[in-house]
């Protein structure tokens, strides 16, 4: 009998405890949903709890990718920050509109001093010409810099 | 085979004269075909939340309305390049051509159904399929294209999709042990309704072409109803207005193994029936329940689109 090529990840696995203590995420965010893990790759992926790939051939992905390895609850990607980042409580560095448009075209910001210091930080700030705000992404500490981790194809800049 | 770029107009007014049994008014198709064609996008509410989206799109598209017939969706003038916006790169707003946006409405699906896009590349009309059931349920969103998958997975992670599951097979060979609630069969096919569009797509309409992608298409419709649990409902759609890929399609299906169904179109979408008969070929009478969309009537792309019903 072959592996399954994702395995439901439990609600007390660790890597669910982590992003959630990591993010301050309320226990019920994600109570519509469920965590996979893909066997051959050991990335973590979120969703919706009626998602069942069992049976289903030659899948490609599940839901939207959440991490690259079960190692890193603390590196969320691009797209899950995007959909469940405004749901987290911790870790969250909240930027004015000029360093949230510098961040996201792909600038660096510092660190901010009232910031406890963590390997990475999601960004959030008011849109270029649009007063609301959004999780923009994740940031990566180095030195006294917080670098853009934001993909290219996801940036953008000032219309 | 051969291909006509798409905005050489001599020859794309020759070759639509083909459908002038067909249209109301020639002329007013022709025309129509010439003109660049108008952007649209819609608001990706899993995303935008409660945001109001409606002054920053007419603040970044003066000009810019809302459709009358599909509430969240939003022409914008052709010269329009949504995909820059802040709020597109976020997934706040998705671009999708206006005459293609009726067919995931067209199958109605449900929150928590089980549900296939058969041929999803590039994942806009997964994408709506799963907002139109909550992101709730699954959809499974095939693809048969490697080189088509980046832009599916690409799109359904960028608007934030939780209920899909991205596969890779040849759609008429798709296997399934539980069935699915709903099917959207939306094929590969000569892509006259989408010479408006101003990225350069060429059509290829030689009768060699059409006769194989027919067989093509009527393929993966019989493997859409197989997929289907009896009673389910299975969406046939096209960007074309060839009859051979759309009525004489359908007509290859056994009655016995599925209706089609009447579909009421929104109000504001004018539509048209689908066709009986052509170029001598009488098809099954419940084809008429098809709507087509021509160009001329709203001022958009082609497309057709067709609602079955799975009998056994």
């Amino acid at each position: 009998m072959t592996e399954p090529l994702h395995v439901a990840l439990a609600s007390d696995h660790p890597f669910v405890v982590a992003l959630h203590e990591t993010w301050g995420f309320a226990p019920d965010v994600f109570a519509a949903h469920r965590f996979w893990q893909r066997t051959d790759s050991g990335g973590v992926w979120l969703a919706s709890c009626d998602v069942d790939p069992e049976g289903i051939g030659e899948i490609e992905t599940v839901g939207i990718a959440v991490s690259r390895s079960v190692d890193a609850p603390d590196r969320p990607s691009t797209g899950f920050a995007r959909r469940f980042g405004r749901f987290a409580t911790r870790g969250v560095v909240h930027v004015d509109a000029e360093a949230a448009a510098h961040f996201a075209a792909g600038g660096a910001l510092p660190w901010p001093d009232d910031v406890p210091r963590a390997h990475y930080c999601l960004v959030a700030g008011p849109l270029p010409g649009n007063p609301a705000e959004a999780v923009i992404g994740r940031g990566r500490l180095a030195g006294d810099q917080l670098l853009c981790e934001v993909p290219k194809k996801a940036r953008f800049a000032p219309v | 085979m051969t291909s006509i770029p798409a905005h050489h107009p001599a020859a794309a007014v020759e070759h639509l004269r083909r459908y002038e049994p067909l249209v109301d008014d020639i002329d007013a198709l022709l025309e129509a075909c010439t003109r660049p064609l108008h952007r649209c996008v819609w608001v990706n509410p899993l995303l935008a939340g409660d945001h109001d989206l409606a002054g920053v799109i007419t603040a970044r598209a003066p000009g810019a309305e809302p459709l009358s017939w599909l509430p969240g969706a939003w022409r914008l003038p052709a010269r329009t390049r949504p995909g820059n916006w802040p709020e597109y790169r976020l997934g706040w707003l998705h671009g999708q051509e206006e005459a293609a946006l009726w067919a995931a409405h067209a199958l109605d699906p449900r929150p928590g159904q089980r549900v296939l896009d058969q041929c999803a590349a590039p994942g806009n009309k997964t994408a709506q399929l799963a907002v139109l059931m909550g992101d709730r349920g699954l959809v499974v969103a095939n693809e048969k294209k490697r080189e088509r998958l980046t832009s599916l997975r690409h799109n359904l992670d960028r608007l934030g999709v939780t209920s899909a599951i991205v596969t890779r097979a040849d759609g008429r060979h798709i296997t399934d042990e539980l069935g699915f609630d709903a099917v959207l069969a939306d094929v590969p096919c000569s892509c006259e309704g989408t010479s408006r569009k101003p990225d350069g797509r060429r059509w290829q309409h030689d009768e060699a072409y059409r006769d194989s992608i027919a067989q093509t298409q009527k393929a993966l419709l019989r493997r859409a109803i197989a997929l289907t649990r009896p009673g389910g409902t299975v969406v046939y759609s096209t960007c074309t207005f060839a009859p051979e890929e759309n009525e004489g399609v359908l007509d290859a299906i056994e009655p016995r193994d599925a209706v089609i169904e009447p579909l009421v179109p929104p109000a504001g979408l004018v539509t048209a029936p689908g066709v009986t008969s052509w170029q001598g070929r009488r098809y099954r009478p419940d084809v008429a329940h098809a709507l087509r969309i021509w160009p001329h009537h709203n001022d958009t792309g082609g497309f057709f689109v067709a609602r079955l019903r799975r009998l056994s």
